[in-house]
C-alpha cells in the first residue's frame, strides 16, 4: 500500500502493508531512531509522536490510519525553537532525562504546551500518565513545565507569566 | 538521537553491518527435566544454539552458586533459557520462536518459602545468643509478628539486551551494565578464552536501581556465544513483557520478629528470622540474607540478639538488587514491628526511637561497630518539627483510639494517620566474596595540561562526573574544561569494581581525590604526563564481613489519608532529614531522593505484582504503572549539614524509610498493625474486616 503523509513538515510516502505499525514506518522506512519501539503495546510511551496535534503511541497507529495525516517525531521537533525551549527548562530546573525515554517526555510536554500555555498541576500529572519513565518525578514536573511555559512566553510576547 | 548531554548511545539504535538477532527460547514448565527441542525447518540462515554448544563453561559464576547459561537437561523456572534461535530477521525468527515446541517432562515445582527442605537453603546466616531466651519468658512485654514484602519490578529505560561482534581478532560486546568487567570475565569463561580475548563497552545505563548488576553478564554470554558460533555481529534484545516476566525483581521476603521490651519502652532482647525467596540459582544470596539480618534489628540498640536468616531456592526467576540488597525490606519490618509495640505501650513513637537508637560505641550484628556520632536525636527532633509530628500523631491517635472503641470502623470518613522511621544505609563494599579485589582508577595529567581520567564506574547522570571533575579541578587548580573522562571500554580503563550501592561517590570520589593530591605533589619534580594510579584495597575487617567503612543517616515521616469507600491509602505528606555526610552537589542529592521516595512509595503502594504459579502473569503489564502521577504527594526533604568531609550514599535511603513510616500511618489510621507491602485496599479491608469480627 501507498501511504502519502506529511512527516516533520515534509510531503512523504511510505510503501508498506496497511497493518504495519507506525512506529516501524518510522524506524524501517525513514530510518528515525529516535521513536523507541519498547513495549509495541501502548503502555510506555516510549514511541510516542505528535500525530495531527495529539501525542500517541506510534506502535498503536497502523498504517492506513496514518494515510494523509501529520506527523512530528522527535527528529524534526529538535529543529524547532520550541524545542530549545524545553531544553533551556530542563537545564534551568536540572532535569536529565534518560536518553531513552527523552523522545517522549520532550513530546509530552510539547502537545500539552500546545494545547495550554499555563497549565494547571492536575493537568501536567494527567498528561504524563502513559509515559513510564523512571526518571520522571511528578513533583519535579510542574516547576520545570512552568519554567519552560515562562521561556516559551517570555519568547513569545516579550514577557513571562 | 536526543542531545541530553550523553555520550553513550542505546543499544537500540546499533545496528551493524550483516547483523543477525538472537532469539531466546525458555522454558515452559518450572521444574523439570528437558526432552526435546522441535524447531520448525531452518534454513541455512537460521541457527539453533544450545547448552551443547558452550565451548567453555556453561554456566555464570558467582562465587557461592552457579547459574546455567542455557539448560542443558534440567529446568528450574517458567522462562528459563533453553536454547538460542539466532537469524537475520526478527520477525520471523519470532514466527519460528512460536512454532518451536519444547518439551518437557514436568516434576513438582516449588514456590513458597514459608516451609523449605535444607536443600532449598541457598545462604544461612545465624547470630546466637543461648541466654536470649530467658527473657521472652520474664516480666517483658512481649511482640511477635511475622512482616512480608513482595517483588518490586525495576521497568529500566532500556530492556535487558547486549550485541556481540568481531573487533579485529577480540570480541567486543555492547550492552547496559553497571559491572562491565563482570561482563568480560563471564563471556571469556563461557567462550573459554581469555579475558583479554573480550572488550565490553557499556551502553546507556539510565536509571537502573540495580537491576543491571549481573543480568546484563548472562545476555552478553547469549550474544557473545551466537556470535563465536555464527561469525557475525548478534544482537539480543529482550522484548518489554520478556523483560517484565522473566529478569530479576527485587525478591519477595518474610521476616518473622519478636521482642522484649521493658514497661518503659527499652528494647531488650530482639529475635529475628527472615526469609528470602531467591528464585532459581539465587546469585548474591549470601549477600541478600546477610544485610536483610542486619536490617532486621533496624537502627535500634538492644544487647540480646538472635538471628537466623535464609536464603531460599524456589522455581521462580532468579530474584536480584533493587536498590540496595534486602535491607529496607528488613528495616520495613522492624519499623512496622515498632509500632506494634509502642501501641500496646501506648507511647510516643517518636520519643521511643530516642530512647531506643543506635549511639556511638554501639554494634551492629556480628559485631560491626558504629564508629561515628550518630545524629538520631537531631534527625528525629527536626524531621518531627518539620511535619509537625507530635501534634499530628497526637491527635490521630485519639481518633484512632476512639475508632477502635466504637463496634464498626466509620468507613465513609477519610481516615488519617502518621508514621515516622529512623533508618540507614551502610556505604562500601558488598559482603560476602563478590567485591574483595582490589579496583582502581587511574589519573594522568598530560602534557598540554589537561587531565584524563580513567575508570570503569558507570554513572547514571553527568552530574557525577561534573562533580569528579570539579573536585580534582580545585586540587590541581585547573578548570573543569581541562578535564576529561576516558571512554569507558574494559581494555582502556581500569577496573573500578560494580557501581553499586553508592561506591561511586563513596570509594571513586575518594581515589580520585586521592589520585590528584599525588599528582599535585609531583607535578613540579617529575616531567609530564604524569600518571597515577590508586587502587581500593579492603581491610582485613572488611574483608571479614564487615563492610560497612561508614553509615549515612536519615529519618522519616509519612503522612496518610486512606480514601473512603476505595480504601485506597495515598500519602499526603512525606517529610525527610538525611545525614549524608558532605554533599557534592545539592541540587543533585535532592533530585535523587525525590525520585528515590517516588519509587519507594509505589513499592509501598503498588499494583502487587506477584508472581502466579511460577509465572507473572502477561496481563499484569497491563495496568502495572510505575508512576504516581495522580497526585504525588510533596516531598519535604533537608539536610543535616555538618563538617563531615566524607560524602555518603542517600540513594537508598528513602526505601530504607518511607516504606515503614507509611505502613505505620496506615496502622494508626486503621487501628490495626499492616505487615506485608504493597499495601493494597484489599489488605486494608481485610484487617478493618477481622477487627470488626474480633468485635
Amino acid at each position: 500500500m501507498t501511504i502519502p503523509f506529511i512527516l516533520n513538515g515534509e510531503d512523504v510516502v511510505a510503501q508498506c502493508s496497511v497493518d504495519k505499525r507506525l512506529v516501524d514506518i518510522l524506524r524501517d522506512n525513514f530510518k528515525l531512531a529516535g521513536t523507541r519501539a519498547d513495549c509495541r503495546s501502548g503502555l510506555c510511551g516510549a514511541c510516542s509522536v505528535i500525530f495531527n496535534g495529539r501525542l500517541v503511541p506510534s506502535c498503536l497507529i497502523p498504517a492506513f490510519k496514518v494515510k494523509d495525516g501529520e506527523v512530528i517525531t522527535i527528529e524534526g521537533f529538535m529543529q524547532t525553537l520550541e524545542y530549545q525551549d524545553i531544553i533551556s527548562g530542563f537545564n534551568q530546573t536540572g532535569f536529565r532525562p534518560d536518553q531513552f525515554c527523552a523522545t517522549s517526555i520532550i513530546l509530552g510536554i510539547e502537545a500539552l504546551l500546545s494545547q495550554n500555555l499555563r497549565p494547571e498541576p492536575q493537568e501536567i500529572y494527567t498528561a504524563f500518565t502513559d509515559i513510564q519513565c523512571r526518571n520522571l518525578d511528578p513533583n519535579q514536573l510542574v516547576p520545570m513545565i512552568k519554567s519552560i511555559s515562562e521561556i516559551r512566553q517570555r519568547r513569545l510576547y516579550g514577557r513571562s507569566a | 538521537m536526543v542531545e541530553t548531554g550523553r555520550s553513550s548511545g542505546t543499544l537500540e539504535e546499533l545496528i551493524l553491518q550483516g547483523m543477525l538477532y538472537g532469539h531466546i527460547l525458555r522454558s515452559p514448565v518450572a521444574a523439570g527435566t528437558l526432552v526435546r527441542i522441535n524447531t520448525p525447518k531452518l534454513s541455512s540462515a537460521y541457527t539453533l544454539i544450545t547448552a551443547h554448544d558452550i565451548p567453555g563453561k556453561p554456566f555464570l559464576d558467582f562465587y557461592a552458586s552457579h547459574m546455567p547459561i542455557l539448560a542443558g537437561t534440567q529446568v528450574h523456572y517458567i522462562g528459563e533459557p533453553v536454547a538460542l534461535l539466532v537469524g537475520p530477521d526478527r520477525t520471523k525468527l519470532e514466527e519460528l520462536a512460536r512454532a518451536t515446541e519444547i518439551i518437557a517432562e514436568e516434576d513438582e515445582a516449588l514456590f513458597e518459602c514459608s516451609i523449605f527442605n535444607s536443600d532449598r537453603i541457598l545462604a544461612k546466616k545465624t547470630v546466637q545468643d543461648k541466654g536470649i531466651d530467658s527473657f521472652f519468658k520474664g516480666d517483658a512485654v512481649l511482640t511477635e509478628a511475622t512482616y512480608s514484602t513482595g517483588i518490586q519490578e525495576h521497568w529500566y529505560p532500556e530492556c535487558h539486551g547486549a550485541l556481540a561482534s568481531y573487533s579485529y581478532d577480540k570480541m567486543l560486546i555492547r550492552t547496559a551494565t553497571q559491572w562491565p568487567f563482570h561482563v568480560r570475565q563471564a563471556v571469556a569463561s563461557v567462550l573459554g578464552v581469555s579475558v583479554e580475548d573480550i572488550l565490553v563497552e557499556p551502553t546507556e545505563l539510565g536509571s537502573h536501581l540495580d537491576g543491571k548488576l549481573w543480568y546484563p553478564s548472562l545476555i552478553a554470554c547469549l550474544a557473545g556465544l551466537a556470535t563465536y558460533i555464527c561469525k557475525k555481529p548478534v544482537k539480543i534484545l529482550l522484548s518489554r513483557l520478556e523483560d517484565f516476566q522473566f529478569s530479576p525483581k527485587r525478591p519477595a521476603s518474610q521476616i518473622a520478629l519478636r521482642t522484649a521490651t521493658g514497661t518503659d519502652g527499652e528494647l531488650i532482647a530482639i529475635e529475628g528470622r527472615p526469609i528470602v525467596n531467591m528464585g532459581a540459582s539465587g546469585p548474591f544470596a549470601e549477600e541478600f540474607i546477610s544485610r536483610l539480618s542486619i536490617g532486621a534489628l533496624g537502627a535500634y540498640r538492644s544487647s540480646h540478639r538472635r538471628i537466623e536468616g535464609y536464603a531460599v531456592q524456589s522455581n521462580i526467576p532468579p530474584a536480584g538488587p533493587f536498590a540496595g540488597f534486602g535491607f529496607s525490606q528488613a528495616n520495613f519490618a522492624i519499623e512496622s514491628h515498632i509500632w506494634s509495640i509502642t501501641d500496646r505501650l501506648q507511647q510516643n513513637p517518636l520519643e521511643w526511637r530516642k530512647k531506643n537508637a543506635l549511639c556511638k560505641g554501639d554494634t551492629l550484628l556480628q559485631g560491626i561497630p558504629v564508629r561515628d556520632p550518630v545524629p538520631s536525636e537531631a534527625l528525629l527532633d527536626t524531621v518531627a518539627a518539620m511535619s509537625d509530628f507530635n501534634r499530628k500523631w497526637s491527635s490521630y491517635e485519639l481518633i484512632s483510639r476512639y475508632h477502635r472503641s466504637l463496634h464498626q470502623f466509620p468507613l465513609d470518613k477519610t481516615l488519617r494517620g502518621i508514621g515516622i522511621s529512623l533508618g540507614y544505609q551502610g556505604n562500601g563494599l558488598l559482603f560476602e566474596g563478590s567485591d574483595k579485589g582490589t579496583f582502581g582508577i587511574e589519573v594522568t595529567l598530560e602534557k598540554d595540561g589537561t587531565l584524563l581520567i580513567k575508570s570503569s564506574a558507570i554513572v547514571s547522570d553527568e552530574e557525577t562526573k561534573s562533580i569528579w571533575a570539579t573536585i580534582a579541578g580545585e586540587i590541581l587548580g585547573i578548570s573543569s574544561s581541562q578535564i576529561a573522562f576516558a571512554p569507558i571500554r574494559t581494555d582502556e580503563v581500569p577496573d573500578s569494581g560494580p557501581s553499586c550501592l553508592s561506591r561511586n561517590t563513596t570509594i571513586i570520589t575518594k581515589l580520585i581525590q586521592r589520585a590528584c593530591e599525588a599528582i599535585r605533589k609531583q607535578r613540579f619534580r617529575d616531567p609530564l604526563p604524569i600518571t597515577v594510579k590508586r587502587q581500593f584495597r579492603p581491610t582485613k575487617a572488611q574483608k571479614d564481613g564487615l563492610p560497612f567503612s561508614m553509615l549515612s543517616w536519615g529519618a522519616a515521616v509519612v503522612e496518610v489519608e486512606i480514601e473512603p469507600i476505595t480504601l485506597k491509602a495515598r500519602a499526603r505528606g512525606i517529610w525527610l532529614m538525611v545525614d549524608g555526610g558532605k554533599i557534592l552537589s545539592e541540587q543533585r542529592a535532592r533530585i535523587s531522593i525525590n525520585l528515590s521516595c517516588i519509587h519507594a512509595l509505589q513499592w509501598a503502594t503498588g499494583n502487587g505484582l506477584s508472581y502466579t504459579e511460577g509465572i507473572i502473569s502477561p496481563d499484569s503489564m497491563d495496568y502495572y504503572s510505575i508512576q504516581l502521577q495522580d497526585n504525588p504527594p510533596p516531598v519535604y526533604l533537608e539536610f543535616l549539614w555538618n563538617d563531615n568531609e566524607q560524602p555518603k550514599g542517600i540513594g537508598e535511603l528513602p526505601f530504607t524509610l518511607i516504606p515503614g513510616a507509611f505502613a505505620q500511618a496506615v496502622s494508626q489510621a486503621i487501628g490495626k498493625p499492616i505487615r506485608k507491602l504493597p499495601i493494597l485496599p484489599s489488605d486494608i479491608e481485610r484487617e478493618l474486616r477481622s477487627r470488626e469480627e474480633q468485635a
